[in-house]
C-alpha cells in the first residue's frame, strides 16, 4: 500500500530543478487518487529530464500543454482519467484559483494556501 | 544515449579544465541562451536582457559582481504567470546561468558549471521529447554535444570560440 505526502513529494520533485535558481519559478503539484495513482504536474511545459526520471511505478505525469497552473493540470489529468483526488500538495503556495478548484472537487490541500489570485490572473 | 551518459561526458570533457576556461565555457553558455531570453522579453514585453548583457560583460571583464540575485529574480518570468510556455522556461534557464556563472566567478565551485550544462539541454530536450522517443539522439541535442565539446577543445587550445546562431530558439519560437 502506497502512502505519501503529496506536499513533501511536490517539494522533492522540485528540489531537482537545475539551475537552482529556477525553482523560484515553477511549481510542481503532486494529487493522490484512490486508487492509489499518483498524479504529478508542473507548470512548465512538461517536467524535466530529472524529474522524469525520479517518478515512481505508481506516478504518471500530467502531460497537458495549456494555460493551466501545476495543480490544475493534475485534477484535469485525474478528472480525464475517470480518478477521484483525494490530497494535493505544492511545491509553492496554492493561488485562489487553484484552491476554488480543488474545494470544488474535494480535495484536500496539504499545501499552504497563498489567497489570492496568481499575478496574470488578478 | 541518456541524458546521464550525456552530461558525463560534458563533465570529463570539462575536467582538466582551469577555474579560468571554465568560466570562459560558461560565458559561452550564457551567451548561446541569451536569445532565448531577449525573443521572450520581445514577444511578452516582459523583463530586460540588458541586465544579462551587463553581466556577461563583467564576467568577461572580471570585475566580481556583486549579489545580483534581487535584479535577476526581477527579470524572470514566472510559470505560473506563463504555464506551459517554453520560451518562458528557455528565460528562466537563461537568467538561471547568467546567476550560476556570478557565483562561480566568486566561489570557484564547480557544481555551478553542472547546472550551466543541464540548463543548455533542458530547452531542446523539452522540444525534442514531443516528437521523439530518444530525445537524446536526435540531430538538434547531437549538434548541440558537439558545439560544447568543440568549445572545450578551443578553449584547452586557448582559441577563440565562435557562438554560431541558435537553431533551437527559433524552433520553440514556433511552438510556445
Amino acid at each position: 500500500m502506497f502512502s505519501i505526502d503529496p506536499d513533501k513529494r511536490a517539494k522533492e520533485l522540485h528540489s531537482l530543478i537545475s539551475p537552482p535558481m529556477a525553482q523560484n519559478f515553477v511549481t510542481i503539484a503532486v494529487l493522490t487518487t484512490e486508487n492509489e495513482t499518483v498524479i504529478i504536474g508542473t507548470n512548465e511545459r512538461k517536467l524535466r529530464k530529472k524529474q522524469v526520471e525520479a517518478l515512481l511505478e505508481n506516478e504518471i505525469e500530467a502531460q497537458i500543454k495549456e494555460d493551466k497552473h501545476a495543480e490544475e493540470k493534475v485534477i484535469q489529468k485525474a478528472l480525464e482519467m475517470g480518478l477521484k483526488g483525494k490530497e494535493i500538495g505544492a511545491s509553492r503556495p496554492i493561488c485562489l484559483d487553484c484552491e476554488d478548484l480543488i474545494k470544488e472537487e474535494s480535495i484536500l490541500p496539504k499545501t499552504e494556501l497563498k489567497g489570492k489570485k496568481s499575478k496574470k490572473r488578478q | 544515449m541518456t541524458e546521464n551518459a550525456f552530461l558525463h561526458e560534458i563533465r570529463e570533457s570539462l575536467a582538466p579544465l582551469s577555474h579560468t576556461q571554465k568560466l570562459l565555457f560558461g560565458l559561452a553558455v550564457a551567451e548561446r541562451m541569451l536569445p532565448a531570453y531577449r525573443v521572450f522579453s520581445e514577444a511578452f514585453d516582459f523583463g530586460n536582457s540588458k541586465i544579462l548583457e551587463k553581466a556577461i560583460q563583467d564576467i568577461k571583464e572580471g570585475k566580481i559582481s556583486e549579489n545580483q540575485s534581487a535584479k535577476f529574480n526581477q527579470i524572470c518570468p514566472d510559470m505560473d504567470d506563463f504555464s506551459s510556455n517554453l520560451l518562458a522556461t528557455a528565460a528562466i534557464d537563461a537568467v538561471a546561468v547568467v546567476y550560476e556563472l556570478c557565483e562561480m566567478q566568486q566561489d570557484q565551485n564547480p557544481e555551478h558549471l553542472d547546472h550551466i550544462i543541464s540548463a543548455i539541454f533542458n530547452i531542446p530536450y523539452m522540444y525534442v521529447d514531443d516528437f521523439s522517443e530518444t530525445p537524446y539522439s536526435d540531430p538538434m541535442i547531437l549538434a548541440e554535444l558537439t558545439l560544447l565539446k568543440t568549445w572545450i577543445l578551443k578553449i584547452q587550445a586557448q582559441e577563440s570560440i565562435e557562438i554560431p546562431e541558435n537553431e533551437w530558439v527559433k524552433r520553440i519560437r514556433l511552438v510556445a
